[in-house]
């Protein structure tokens, strides 16, 4: 639980240093943001399908997940998308089409702020099917905005 | 049927799996390709289901079908490959290469349906039945082997098909048919043919690989 606490600001400080950082610095925080939101994923869906919905673990995730849905806004500045010659996955129409992108963004930060307060409601069909819509909200954004197959 | 004498080289339980594991091969592929993972769960399923039941088939099947019958020492495989081409077929099942070529094929199909159960998307979103054992790092781990011994599956194939071409051609051999009907016409008649597992033993094995199946898809339950 005490975890949960010093994410937020963790992540908030890198985000914060990625806004200053060179492009290929910028790109590494950034996938260090998304495998940490992968494995709080992971975590989500492992505990869910275990029926182990009341698990510490379980908020620890949706709080993490809804962290990183906060901070992600600050993930994407000028200049780190395919021109920096970097190798992401980032597609230039997060930028070329930035108010499309702002608006997943709302929509994941949304879904993610919801479901964190769905876990601790308690109740499991609700939380079964918020996980689903939250998985489905990166999916909507990725499609578009992200290069597949990595 | 239409060559009743030919002689029997491969069971039936040999020649469905054969034949279900490429149907579940492609499926596999298609499904994955296309995002459908519901489909590519059910099938990984199934492909794990036939590979458990050919490697116990290994074991206790019928005489081609199992690794003491073509599992030889290299110097076998060597000695086929030096012989003439056209020396005639008196023994059935597959030859000293070709069991190479099996046990190649049913090592990378193991790994490829193993690594499926603990792989991880990298999103974290869609994971196999056992990866609530590993990390999210370990899982993605294991979907990159996942997709190495995929790209392996696909020269062991690419290899397979040239082989059977090479036989047609060169040696005349067609190893098809005998793959649909059982049959070997062009085995030489009076070889000794297929020992036969029989019935109970085939359930027995199609039972504990359906069974293993099953519990790894429930995530080891018990």
């Amino acid at each position: 639980m005490r975890r949960s606490f010093w994410i937020a600001p963790v992540l908030l400080l890198g985000a914060a240093a990625a806004v200053a950082a060179t492009p290929a610095d910028t790109i590494r925080g950034r996938v260090a943001g998304y495998r940490a939101l992968g494995a709080a994923f992971k975590t989500t869906n492992d505990t869910v399908r275990a029926g182990d919905l009341a698990s510490p673990r379980l908020r620890q995730a949706a709080a993490q997940i809804s962290a990183a849905a906060r901070n992600q806004y600050a993930w994407y500045p000028a200049g780190s998308g395919p021109q920096s010659r970097q190798r992401t996955a980032a597609k230039a129409e997060i930028w070329t089409r930035g108010r499309e992108f702002r608006a997943a963004q709302d929509a994941f930060a949304r879904q993610a702020t919801a479901f964190e307060r769905i876990v601790a409601g308690g109740n499991a069909a609700a939380i079964r099917s918020g996980a689903r819509q939250l998985g489905a909200s990166c999916k909507g954004c990725h499609d578009t905005f992200r290069v597949s197959d990595d | 049927m239409s060559a009743p004498e030919a002689v029997k080289v491969w069971d039936v339980p040999t020649r469905l799996f054969h034949w279900a594991i490429v149907f579940f091969f492609v499926l596999s592929w298609r499904s994955a390709e296309s995002g459908a993972m519901d489909w590519h769960y059910l099938s990984g399923l199934i492909a794990l289901g036939l590979v458990l039941f050919r490697l116990i088939w290994g074991v206790i099947g019928s005489s081609t079908a199992r690794f003491t019958h073509f599992v030889r020492p290299p110097g076998a495989a060597l000695a086929y490959l030096r012989g003439p081409a056209d020396a005639p077929v008196t023994t059935v099942g597959h030859n000293p290469v070709g069991g190479y070529s099996v046990v190649a094929m049913l090592l990378a199909l193991s790994v490829q349906v193993g690594t499926g159960l603990f792989a991880v998307d990298v999103d974290g979103l869609e994971s196999g039945p056992l990866s609530y054992l590993v990390s999210f790092d370990q899982g993605r781990v294991a979907a990159g082997i996942h997709e190495v011994s995929f790209n392996l599956l696909l020269g062991l194939i690419a290899l397979h098909l040239l082989a059977i071409a090479y036989y047609r051609i060169r040696r005349s051999r067609k190893l098809i048919v005998p793959m649909i009907t059982g049959r070997d016409p062009q085995v030489a008649a009076g070889a000794a043919g297929l020992a036969s597992a029989g019935p109970l033993r085939f359930v027995l094995a199609a039972a504990a690989a359906a069974g293993l199946a099953w519990w790894a898809s429930t995530g080891l339950a018990y």
